[in-house]
């Protein structure tokens, strides 16, 4: 355990540095005069002037970076260049929504891909192919056009749910719960055909090993095989799937809140990168990555749970 | 000792990082033997004997951490990859996988062919007319060149391999393990087959195997290996069938004979030996844990290998011939 | 390719061989990959020749007919401004498509080298690609894009650019692993020692393996890439130019007013997609069954492929079972599907063991050991069929006992003890808790007990330290000490029999012996077994009583001293004189040309005939049945009684066999 937690640290922080130094080189990229690339051509020059001061460009950039750094350790990731507010401070306010979006399609997720995995794998004929076809559908199908369908029918023809916004938990946890049912349904349906494919697989290729023909040797019923062991097998690769998934949500959230335009972080991101605010979009890129690792840190916790090849090294 | 052998492998260790935490792992330790023209040397060991590793490391797949290899004369310890090339012409290999030693995507004839064409260089006249010499002289059909390695039961496909080796002739060709895999039947056409081409090409082997019954058939010098030591090494006549070393006794009485009376007597005669129990100290002889006989010696001091009733053998139990220290 | 090609047709009359199907093929033959490369070459097509096919531009405006559903002037209708879809679609797809062949261009550059790279030559590069994809993985690709637009604002050439530079540490891991693979197999060794310099190796051998997974990978990245750069547009961050994702992002505009739009803009990506991932799927299954063919295929040329079947006609079926034995097998006949096709792999197989005897069946592999013992108590593999014959055990009919039966019987029975100690075992529970799982299945027993039955198991078996190794895991267990774990769980139930496929194969000589002593005490405590072995002298040491095999028959069964002594049938003779325990040394080993048939090949009459140095045209005609030629002896040979005087069978205790 306390390996685990060592080499996670060992690998999280360098790759928290270099990610962040990344975003931070993006800035240096900018090809010309900063300001005026970002502001367009026919800017005015005091405010392009004062753009380039907010950037810093003047500075050398290991300093430049350095005093971000700084601010980053204690939580502060800076200005907004183009509004001037606080950019942990409208992270701060969106972070509730954005996670959780993700911890109730991670929930959808789990349960209809291993679900349906599971009875893909172990029923075959036309229930598996249906299983099989839906879920590479499902792969093919954009997770922000499967969330405007979503939303076209229930919202906007039904009316069960409302088609935008966000209601937080403290105001009313019931239309907290309505507001979340589209977007995580959306989100983490589309998210489960990797899920039912791994499992699927897993659970196939499991019943193929030697150590389930001996269990049967043994007298053991199939049942008793596929639940305390087929599936105890097949789960660390399962695991590992779900990590990635996890991450993909991330990246789905964003067009997702834009579909149901709910105030989380992935809307920042957007409208950041549409109003070019490079600060802005530093911290929210900071943020999305502690998230990652994070997730990392827990897969490779439950991974070794799993697996006593892992544990036992 | 011979005196001037084609192969000559001196004091030869072999270690591995192990993977994860790291640590060594030494799997040859300070084995030395020599292989003269025309002879072929048994190389005798279970699993973790480090056999393999010792073939790996005289054809360069392996990075000798100490010692030497020559062959002809020459130091080819850490030889780099360009003089390889020209090693390639005298030093074969034959390996144990018949499904696996061949590109599956290459006929038979491509494959047998790869060295002439990327390491010599030849035109493809005279390509063609030596893999059709090279897989007739293993007895392979004549159409066998444009056809792909899984068309070949196992028993054809060592026959491939063993022209592939051959087609570069070589003087030393390294089998290893390379009739384990093969049905009894098929085993017996292979090894004939071997020993016909040691005939007509003076060839010399290095025959590395677990299997005690092969070796004796077909060496004439064994080298009984333990967790990367030599136990004893010697003639065949006196290694297989009279062994002195308490580990070369346990390998020979471990592999019944068919035979159900002889074997009821060898079983009844066996020396039971501890099961394995791992790895053993990095001090005293390897097989201490295990044999029957150790006394307190025998953990604490690695027996050196000395000359005993013709053979060479490494343990504390037998009085050396003479003082004379092999190493 | 400059192979040196033999003449064809040097041998008159020999089957010109079948050349090897290559994955494009075996690609080609799945009609869903045909259809899916014809729609993306239609939509590629489109895309290219926009202006000729289009009768709009992308900006025709038609201010009359803004956001209607298709008609005969707009086929698949029109959105904001009256601009005609279908239009957008042909010529959004030249922009969509040119930027998603960018990332795809960046991916592949900079993923394939650096993966073959660390992959063959590790060192410095493996460490680059496997650090830096830990980057490219934790951090959500949406984002990187997102920043990049941040500063290059609606440059969607520098974002899927970005887009293809992070998802390249993801190939090059996956090439990387690949080539590793490839390095470790033994044909690149040979390659090595052939002195073929690196770059030779890499292109003739590495590549062309690692090609499949690359195909694979830049068909899913390609995808992921059109739903990336649909996103973006979506967004409204992407380029300004009229796209795929702009499109949706109208539709979600004007969802309310015209929801005809959700269909062609989103159809076209999904069709797009799942074209790519049917490709991709498709490449990796032929992948998987080009190698496969390689393993399945027999070998050699077919022969009558009616024989076999009409040879299983003349079964010893129906004969009732030896009194007193505990396993009695009449003409098992067992068909398993081979190529697609039920074929019959084992004929016609009698034998008996009584209580307490050890019973060994011999044989080379292929020959059907193996699947004789896995029909006795219904452990066929899947699609295996007993067709005829029958196996009694302790009187009861097995051939006829449902699953439920032959479950009960399975583990409390009959102990079963295989060929791979290791992989036999869960890897997920310790040693101690699985057999603790058979205890308490059979006897119902408390987990206390069950555990405390287990110990006492392991120290029956004899294992060094039981308490350590009951809390063990399978891959914390040397193999020997695995088999002792895989026999106390097959000894939980006290079984009558024990049948041990190959116990021994997998495991040193030394170790193999001490597996061997705890078999023999076995049966000297009164358990019945039924040996699988290929290793005469295993069968010696062990059993009283030999069945060989050949091709899928009973060829001879005897006690065992006779038989090793004077064996009476051909193949007999020759597998044992073959044993180079028997040989001289300088002399030639007595050897037998040629394989054992696989089972579509095996001929009509004789099984032995293409090798025996006796056949006659008698062995062609009809199967030849198993008859005694001595009490408790029989042998399956038309020539039975002169073949002893034929072929000289070595008597034991000639030639150095004995280590003295």
């Amino acid at each position: 355990m306390r390996q685990i937690l060592v080499r996670w640290a060992v690998s999280a922080i360098p790759v928290l540095f270099i990610v962040s130094l990344l975003t931070f080189l993006l800035t240096a990229l900018i090809p010309g005069d900063p300001g005026r690339t970002i502001l367009g051509q026919t800017a005015d020059p005091d405010k392009v002037a004062a753009m380039n001061e907010a950037l810093g460009v003047n500075r050398p950039l290991p300093v430049r970076y350095w005093d971000w750094l700084k601010g980053a350790v204690t939580g502060d990731l800076g200005d907004s260049i183009t509004s001037s507010v606080s950019v942990s401070g409208q992270v701060g306010d969106r972070l509730a929504v954005t996670l959780s979006l993700i911890a109730g399609a991670f929930i959808v997720t789990g349960l209809v891909g291993v679900t349906c995995g599971v009875f893909s794998a172990l029923k075959g004929g036309w229930l598996g192919r249906l299983i099989d076809g839906t879920a590479m559908l499902g792969m093919a199908i954009p997770v922000y056009w499967f969330a405007l369908v979503l939303s076209m029918v229930f919202a906007v023809k039904l009316r069960l749910f409302p088609a935008i916004g966000y209601t937080p938990f403290s105001q009313s946890p019931g239309k907290w719960f309505m507001g979340l049912v589209l977007p995580v349904m959306a989100l983490g349906l589309s998210c489960a055909a990797p899920v039912a494919k791994q499992t699927r697989n897993g659970v196939l290729s499991e019943l193929g090993r030697d150590y389930v023909r001996a269990l049967r040797a043994r007298g053991f019923a199939e049942r008793t095989i596929i639940v305390k062991h087929v599936l105890r097998n097949a789960a660390a690769p399962i695991i590992t799937v779900l990590g990635i998934v996890v991450v993909g949500m991330f990246g789905g959230s964003v067009l997702i809140e834009n579909v149901f335009a709910m105030p989380g972080l992935g809307g920042l991101a957007v409208s950041a990168a549409a109003g070019q605010d490079i600060t802005t979009m530093q911290g929210v890129a900071v943020v999305f990555t502690v998230f990652v690792i994070v997730v990392n840190l827990v897969i490779e916790v439950l991974y070794a749970l799993v697996n006593p090849k892992v544990r036992t090294r | 000792m011979v005196a001037n052998p084609l192969v000559n492998v001196n004091n030869l260790t072999v270690e591995y990082r192990l993977p994860g935490r790291g640590g060594l792992l030494r799997a040859v330790d300070g084995v030395s033997f020599g292989i003269e023209r025309g002879q072929t040397v048994g190389l005798v060991g279970e699993s973790g004997s480090g056999k393999s590793t010792i073939g790996n490391a005289i054809l360069g797949l392996a990075d000798p951490a100490d010692g030497r290899i020559e062959f002809d004369g020459a130091d080819i310890t850490h030889c780099p990859r360009a003089d390889r090339r020209l090693l390639a012409r005298r030093i074969q290999v034959i390996f144990q996988d018949p499904f696996g030693s061949m590109n599956p995507s290459l006929t038979v004839g491509e494959t047998v062919a790869e060295a002439l064409r990327y390491n010599l260089g030849l035109p493809k006249a005279q390509i063609r007319e030596r893999v059709t010499q090279a897989l007739a002289d293993v007895g392979l059909p004549l159409d066998a060149a444009e056809r792909y390695p899984t068309e070949f039961s196992g028993g054809q496909r060592q026959r491939i391999a063993i022209a592939r080796a051959l087609i570069m002739d070589p003087d030393f060709v390294i089998c290893d393990e390379a009739v384990s895999a093969l049905d009894l039947s098929v085993q017996a056409q292979v090894l004939n087959l071997l020993v016909k081409l040691r005939q007509e090409r003076g060839l010399a082997y290095l025959f590395i195997t677990h299997d005690l019954a092969v070796v004796r058939y077909i060496s004439d010098q064994i080298v009984v290996l333990y967790a990367g030591q030599v136990m004893e090494r010697g003639p065949v006549d006196l290694v297989a069938d009279r062994p002195v070393h308490p580990y070369t006794q346990a390998l020979t009485e471990a592999a019944p004979v068919p035979d159900p009376e002889l074997q009821a007597a060898r079983q009844a005669a066996r020396t039971k030996v501890a099961p394995s129990a791992g790895s053993t100290g990095q001090t005293g002889c390897p097989f201490a844990a295990r044999c029957p006989g150790a006394i307190g010696r025998c953990h604490t001091e690695r027996p050196a290998l000395v000359p005993y009733q013709g053979v060479l053998a490494a343990c504390h139990l037998l009085t050396p011939d003479s003082k004379e220290t092999i190493p | 390719m400059s192979g040196p090609a033999v003449q064809p047709g040097t041998q008159p009359g020999a089957a010109r061989p079948q050349a090897r199907p290559g994955i494009a093929r075996l690609l080609l033959r799945r009609p869903a990959v045909v259809v899916a490369l014809a729609v993306l070459a239609v939509i590629v097509l489109c895309a290219a020749l926009a202006s000729v096919i289009s009768p709009y531009g992308p900006e025709q405006q038609d201010l009359l007919h803004a956001l209607k559903g298709p008609s005969a002037s707009h086929w698949l209708g029109t959105g904001e401004l009256g601009l005609d879809v279908f239009a957008r679609l042909v010529f959004g797809g030249r922009v969509t498509l040119t930027v998603v062949l960018i990332a795809m261009v960046v991916y592949l550059a900079c993923g394939v080298p650096l993966g073959i790279l660390a992959g063959y030559k590790g060192g410095v590069f493996d460490w680059l690609v496997l650090k830096s994809a830990d980057v490219a993985f934790a951090v959500p690709s949406i984002i990187v894009t997102l920043a990049v637009l941040a500063v290059f604002s609606h440059n969607e050439t520098a974002a899927m650019v970005a887009f293809g530079l992070l998802g390249a540490p993801g190939l090059a891991r996956v090439v990387r692993s690949a080539a590793m693979g490839v390095r470790q197999e033994l044909f690149v060794r040979a390659a090595i020692t052939s002195g073929l310099k690196d770059g030779v190796i890499i292109l003739r051998h590495v590549l062309p393996r690692v090609a499949g997974v690359i195909l694979v990978q830049v068909s899913v990245f390609a995808a992921t890439a059109v739903l990336m750069e649909t996103g973006l547009g979506f967004l409204g961050v992407g380029t300004k130019e009229s796209s795929w994702g702009s499109l949706v992002g109208e539709a979600s505009r004007n969802i309310g007013l015209n929801p005809w739009l959700l269909v062609p803009s989103g159809g076209i990506i999904i069709v797009f997609v799942l074209a790519l991932s049917t490709i991709g799927d498709g490449i990796r299954d032929a992948a998987e069954e080009a190698h496969a063919a390689a393993v399945v295929r027999s070998p050699g040329r077919r022969q009558a492929p009616s024989a076999t079947q009409a040879a299983t006609a003349a079964v010893t079926a129906g004969q009732e079972p030896t009194e007193g034995a505990l396993l009695s097998v009449r003409g098992l006949t067992v068909t398993l599907p081979m190529a697609g096709r039920a074929t019959v792999t084992v004929r016609d197989v009698t034998f008996d063991v009584m209580p307490g005897e050890a019973v060994g069946i011999v044989g080379e592999s292929g020959c059907g050991k193996s699947i004789t013992a896995s029909a006795l108590f219904g452990m066929l593999p899947g699609g295996g069929r007993v067709t005829a014959g029958r196996v009694f055990f302790d009187g009861q009919d097995l051939t006829k006992a449902s699953p439920a039966a032959l479950r009960a019987i399975r583990g409390a029975r009959v102990g079963w003890i295989s060929q791979d100690p290791i992989s036999s075992l869960d890897p997920v529970y310790t040693a101690g808790a699985q057999v603790a799982q058979v205890v308490r299945l059979h006897t119902g027993c408390s987990r206390k007990e069950a555990k405390r039955r287990a110990l006492e198991l392991f120290a029956l078996v004899r294992l060094p330290d039981p308490a350590r190794v009951a809390k063990s895991y399978p891959h914390q267990l040397s193999g020997g000490m695995a088999q002792r774990v895989g026999i106390a769980a097959a000894l939980a139930a006290k079984p009558d029999i024990i049948i041990a496929d190959e116990p021994t194969t997998a495991l040193d000589v030394t170790v193999q012996a001490e597996i061997l002593d705890l078999l023999r005490d076995l049966r000297a405590g009164g358990t019945a077994i039924l040996l699988i072995t290929h290793n005469w002298g295993l069968l010696a040491d062990l059993c009283s009583r030999a069945v060989v095999m050949y091709a899928g028959e009973v060829v001879e069964e005897s006690p065992i001293t006779p038989i090793v002594r004077d064996p009476a049938h051909p193949y007999t003779q020759a597998l044992l004189r073959s044993d180079p325990h028997r040989g001289r040394r300088g002399q030639p080993l007595p050897s037998l040309e040629g394989t054992v048939p696989a089972p579509p090949d095996w001929p009509v009459g004789c099984h032995f005939q293409g090798r025996c140095p006796l056949a006659a045209a008698a062995c062609r005609t009809a199967a030849v049945p198993l008859v005694a030629v001595a009490p408790g002896r029989f042998s399956r040979c038309l020539l039975a009684g002169q073949a002893t005087t034929v072929v000289q069978a070595a008597p034991a205790g000639t030639g150095g066999q004995d280590g003295g």
